[in-house]
């Protein structure tokens, strides 16, 4: 308290309301003083009055009284004197007029209750009790004029009635001095009084005033102080959160990051660390950091800790480190030290990352190089082997053994090239600039020319090929690419395929997906060995006793070119129960509106017959004739009719095949049968029949059941042949019902006319329709009032106008990007044709 | 301005509330101040008074109504003076009209009087002595030396009914001190209390009380 009334700040503050409190209860005061002088005042008057009564009722003359004058007087007369008193108190208590004029009415009646009285001692004393009363108010001034009453009350009573107070009729001027003493001897007192009561009140004030004070500062300072501690906790909170997140991404960091003290005790172990070494946070925590090291590392890490000590940071540094169960990770360290706030250094933080992949990679790059290298170098010395034989003359160049060692040159420099190109091929793997030239292509064609070309390979090794062709249809994918996939796995089944053993390639539709799939006989691969199969520069046996060649990157490079054709890879084998590497592509899906082949000039004759074929192959893949029949053999039979009469099969052996390859391709004729292993035909029929796509396919039905004629089936088939049944007829058929809706190749050419002379005769002879210009292109659609294929024999780049024709039907609008591509592909295959 | 009419109402109201006071007291002290009706007092002790004279010293007779309410102040001053001057000896005749029954004289006036040493109440019925003495205020009183001689009549209070100094004790005790003898003047003073008779005031030309 005193401290804070010493402030000179709140000093002001403290005087005003110290003031006010003491005025505020001076008035309070006045206030219950006045109350208690207006009960006082009446209770005198009636008291007075009573007083009159008894001590003089009546006056006397003789044996006649009448009511004494005193009765009247302490009535009336105390009455009056009391009147404007309490009217005060009643309209302005606590006021200063209002407790003056109680000070006069009190002391008038006091000088007339000592009259009625008769001037008894006893009734004096009533003056001296009223000015302790008055003492009440604490306030001097009252008792000053309750007192100049009483003397003002002498004086002029000993003036005009002296023997009232004196007994004496004589004026004694000065006598009422004497009286007036002992009142100013008592206000004395009463004065002393009621300064001490003051000052003890406004000592109580400023008290007060000073706790009030204290009281709003202190809730001031407790509210500014709350809200500095809610600052604080939200900064805190906020600091916690940071740092439980750095923690967090600390502990969870895929490094190990270790903290270690000034003597290179561990203090903080994350989870990078336990997965990297094994230790648990609890079980580390307080080792020495030299309990990862070896004991040849020991010395190092001493260096390390030096180093750090001076402020140093290690960065980047590949060393190793080993780990509980004792085998050793090769790992990248970074050590730097820890700084408290005041810029001291007070421990160290290691991170180490694991490198062991990056040192395996490397290893298995260095392995690659020199394999690579020994790949290089040997085929190499073969060819300058053979050919310096034949250039010195040791052996005659026209001899056998001539021929033999230009042969081995030659294999030799084919092995070279096959290693280049897969070398090349991982390069643009890698870099992601691998192009395909995605086309539809036929899977049977596919399949037999690349066991065609493996024949070679396959026969020294006595292994036969085989292909079983449950999917006959085209594919969408880049012919040569997915010719090294399948090539790769083939001869890698044959490598590995004991004599005398079987390699099947298989074919089998999957929703929109064909998968080829190669079987062999071979030793089959264990499950950890297949998880790395497919990684680059991976072989079951690297070393230098293999026995099976190769380069380790086929089957990462079949892996790349099946994913970059939206397929994928895999395999499946066991050990000892030979393997299943498969590959899988999507069907085609070609818009049925258009077939547009493009063949683009610059003209030679080489050119020319390219377009012939490829017009040719158009002419001839046209007809599409879908085989729905469960007899492999049967099938085999009507495909090899259906080839000669230019047709093109594609055979399905269940209703499931079937839809798939209704979806992917548009047919000219379906051939039914209604005995399916997944259904009945007739099913199959329904379904032809009811989509919009499909219905006006005609389909012929082959069957050995018997079927009501006039059912509804025989009403919605183009014809019914039962089985047995002639192939011939069933090929005559086919014609009939095909040849409302055949279409012919037509080729547009304006190039030069000697080209077009002799081209257009050529597929004349085909059957073609040799058009010159757009015009024409578009009297014969007209009049065909449908689609047809077309190839485009040009000189020149084509316009936007005559693409468009080309490309879309007047009445119809279709999907630009098959046809662009096609245009693309074609224009690619002539570019590359003519280079 | 408008709280310039209210002060002076104020003032107004002030004022005259106080002068209104002072003319009560004024009033009251007039009351207080004026004596009750007198006559000239016989000289010698009357001959035909039942009382007996002191002739050792002096005889003090008093006539009292016995309900005067003013002479409450003269029975105390008796009391003093009769401590004072313990020669004296008081007679204090108590006034009883016929029309009162016996023992309507005795009052606290009487009471107190009896308690007095030195001081004899008794009654005067009908007012044969007060006729003899010529009292005719309740409270006169008549000193008598040894010799029969009238030394002072009037009353020994200041004003009515009012206790304290006052000439007329002062008096008796200064003639009783000096031991006066025949010859000396006859003191007399304002006797302060009722009217013993019932057409005194008229007799002695003074109004009743009440006025």
């Amino acid at each position: 308290m005193l401290e804070l009334s010493q402030n000179t700040l709140l000093a002001k503050p403290i005087d005003e309301r110290s003031e006010a409190l003491f005025n505020e209860q001076t008035f309070a005061v006045h206030q219950r003083t006045d109350r208690l002088f207006a009960w006082l005042l009446l209770l005198q008057w009636f008291a007075g009055a009573l007083f009159a009564c008894v001590n003089s009722p009546r006056t006397w003359t003789g044996s006649h009284s009448d009511v004494h004058i005193h009765v009247w007087t302490a009535i009336f007369l105390g009455a009056l004197i009391i009147s404007r008193p309490i009217y005060l108190i009643w309209t302005r208590p606590g006021q200063a007029v209002t407790r003056h004029s109680v000070a006069v009415g009190q002391m008038l009646y006091s000088a007339l209750l000592i009259h009625i009285s008769g001037g008894r001692i006893e009734t004096h004393f009533h003056v001296f009790g009223s000015l302790a009363f008055l003492s009440f108010y604490r306030d001097w001034r009252v008792l000053i004029t309750a007192s100049l009453v009483v003397v003002a009350d002498h004086v002029l009573r000993g003036i005009y009635f002296p023997q009232s107070i004196y007994g004496v009729n004589a004026i004694e001027p000065l006598r009422w001095i004497e009286h007036a003493w002992w009142v100013v001897f008592e206000d004395v007192f009463l004065i002393n009084c009621c300064q001490a009561n003051l000052k003890e009140m406004r000592a109580i004030a400023v008290r007060q005033a000073e706790v009030e004070i204290t009281r709003d500062n202190v809730e001031e300072l407790v509210k500014l102080r709350t809200l500095e501690l809610q600052s604080s906790e939200q900064k805190l909170a906020a600091q916690l959160v940071e740092n439980a997140q750095l923690a967090n991404i600390v502990q969870w960091a895929g490094d190990a990051i270790v903290g270690q003290d000034l003597e290179g005790r561990i203090t903080s172990w994350n989870k990078g660390a336990e997965a990297h070494f094994g230790y648990s946070s609890e079980e580390i925590k307080g080792k020495p950091g030299s309990i990862l090291a070896s004991q040849e590392q020991k010395e190092e890490l001493e260096e390390q800790l030096v180093q750090c000590k001076a402020g140093a940071t290690l960065a980047g540094l590949e060393t190793q480190r080993t780990r509980k169960d004792g085998t050793t990770i090769d790992v990248s360290l970074t050590c730097s030290p820890v700084f408290d706030n005041q810029n001291n250094i007070i421990g160290f933080c290691k991170v180490m990352h694991n490198i062991g992949d990056r040192k395996e990679a490397e290893r298995r790059v260095s392995e690659f190089y020199s394999i690579v290298s020994h790949e290089l170098r040997t085929p190499l010395t073969s060819v300058r082997g053979a050919l310096g034989l034949v250039e010195n003359g040791v052996v005659e160049a026209g001899s056998a053994d001539g021929a033999q060692l230009i042969t081995v040159a030659r294999e030799s420099t084919d092995r070279l090239i096959r290693l280049i190109n897969d070398i090349l091929d991982l390069k643009k793997i890698e870099s992601g600039k691998l192009e395909l030239n995605l086309r539809p292509l036929a899977v049977d064609h596919l399949v037999s020319e690349c066991l065609k070309a493996l024949t070679g390979m396959s026969g020294p090794a006595q292994i036969t090929l085989e292909k079983d062709l449950h999917f006959n249809g085209q594919i969408f994918a880049d012919q040569d690419k997915t010719t090294q996939i399948l090539t790769n796995l083939v001869s890698n089944a044959i490598k590995f395929s004991p004599e005398g053993s079987t390699v099947t390639v298989r074919t089998e539709a999957r929703e929109n997906m064909i998968r080829f799939t190669v079987v062999d006989k071979g030793p089959g691969i264990s499950a950890a060995d297949q998880r790395k199969l497919f990684e680059k520069f991976q072989q079951l046996d690297s070393s230098d006793t293999r026995q099976n060649g190769g380069t380790g990157l086929g089957l990462a490079i079949s892996r790349a070119l099946a994913q970059e054709q939206k397929g994928k890879i895999g395999l499946d084998s066991e050990p000892g129960q030979g393997s299943s590497f498969w590959f899988e592509l999507p069907v085609v899906t070609v818009d049925p509106a258009t077939n547009t082949n493009i063949c683009k000039e610059p003209f030679s004759e080489a050119s020319a017959n390219k377009a012939l074929s490829m017009a040719r192959t158009v002419i001839i893949e046209f007809k599409n004739v879908l085989l729905v029949e469960d007899d492999a053999n049967l099938a085999k039979v009507l495909s090899v009719h259906f080839s000669k009469s230019d047709y093109r099969t594609h055979w399905a052996g269940t209703i499931k095949d079937a839809r798939t390859l209704l979806r992917s391709h548009r047919f000219d004729v379906v051939v039914l049968d209604l005995s399916l292993p997944d259904g009945s035909g007739l099913d199959l029929l329904e379904e032809i029949k009811s989509h919009p796509e499909t219905e006006s396919i005609p389909v012929i039905v082959v069957t050995g059941q018997t079927v009501d004629n006039r059912s509804v089936a025989r009403a919605t088939v183009a014809d019914w042949l039962p089985k047995p049944f002639n192939t011939d007829e069933l090929v005559g058929v086919i014609d009939r019902v095909t040849a409302s809706s055949s279409v012919k190749a037509v080729m547009v050419s304006d190039c030069d006319t000697g080209v077009r002379m002799v081209v257009g005769s050529q597929l004349k002879a085909l059957g073609l329709r040799c058009i010159e210009g757009l015009d024409q292109l578009k009297l014969v659609t007209r009049e065909q009032n449908q689609l047809f294929p077309i190839v485009v024999y040009l000189s020149r780049e084509l316009t936007e106008e005559e693409r468009e024709a080309l490309l879309l039907n007047e009445d119809m609008t279709g999907p630009q990007a098959p046809q662009m591509e096609l245009l693309d592909a074609v224009s690619e295959l002539i570019g590359g044709i003519c280079k | 301005m408008k709280k310039l009419p209210a002060q002076l109402a104020y003032i107004a109201g002030s004022l005259l509330w106080l002068g209104l006071v002072c003319y009560g007291f004024q009033a009251l002290l007039v009351y207080g101040a004026r004596p009750g009706p007198q006559v000239s007092p016989q000289s010698k002790w009357p001959e035909k008074t039942a009382l007996h004279l002191n002739t050792d010293s002096y005889t003090l007779v008093m006539f009292l109504h016995p309900q005067c309410p003013c002479s409450n102040a003269t029975v105390t001053e008796l009391s003093l003076l009769l401590a004072h001057c313990r020669s004296i000896k008081a007679n204090v005749l108590f006034i009883r009209p016929k029309e009162f029954a016996p023992g309507w004289e005795k009052s606290i006036l009487w009471t107190r009087v009896s308690n007095i040493p030195g001081a004899q109440a008794m009654v005067d019925v009908d007012g044969r002595e007060r006729n003899l003495f010529a009292a005719e205020t309740s409270g006169q009183c008549a000193l008598y030396d040894r010799d029969g001689l009238l030394r002072f009549s009037g009353g020994i209070t200041g004003s009515r009914g009012h206790e304290g100094d006052n000439r007329g004790l002062s008096q008796i005790e200064a003639i009783v001190d000096r031991q006066e003898t025949a010859g000396s003047s006859i003191t007399t003073g304002p006797t302060f209390g009722c009217p013993l008779r019932n057409n005194a005031l008229e007799a002695a030309g003074t109004k009743a009380c009440l006025n």
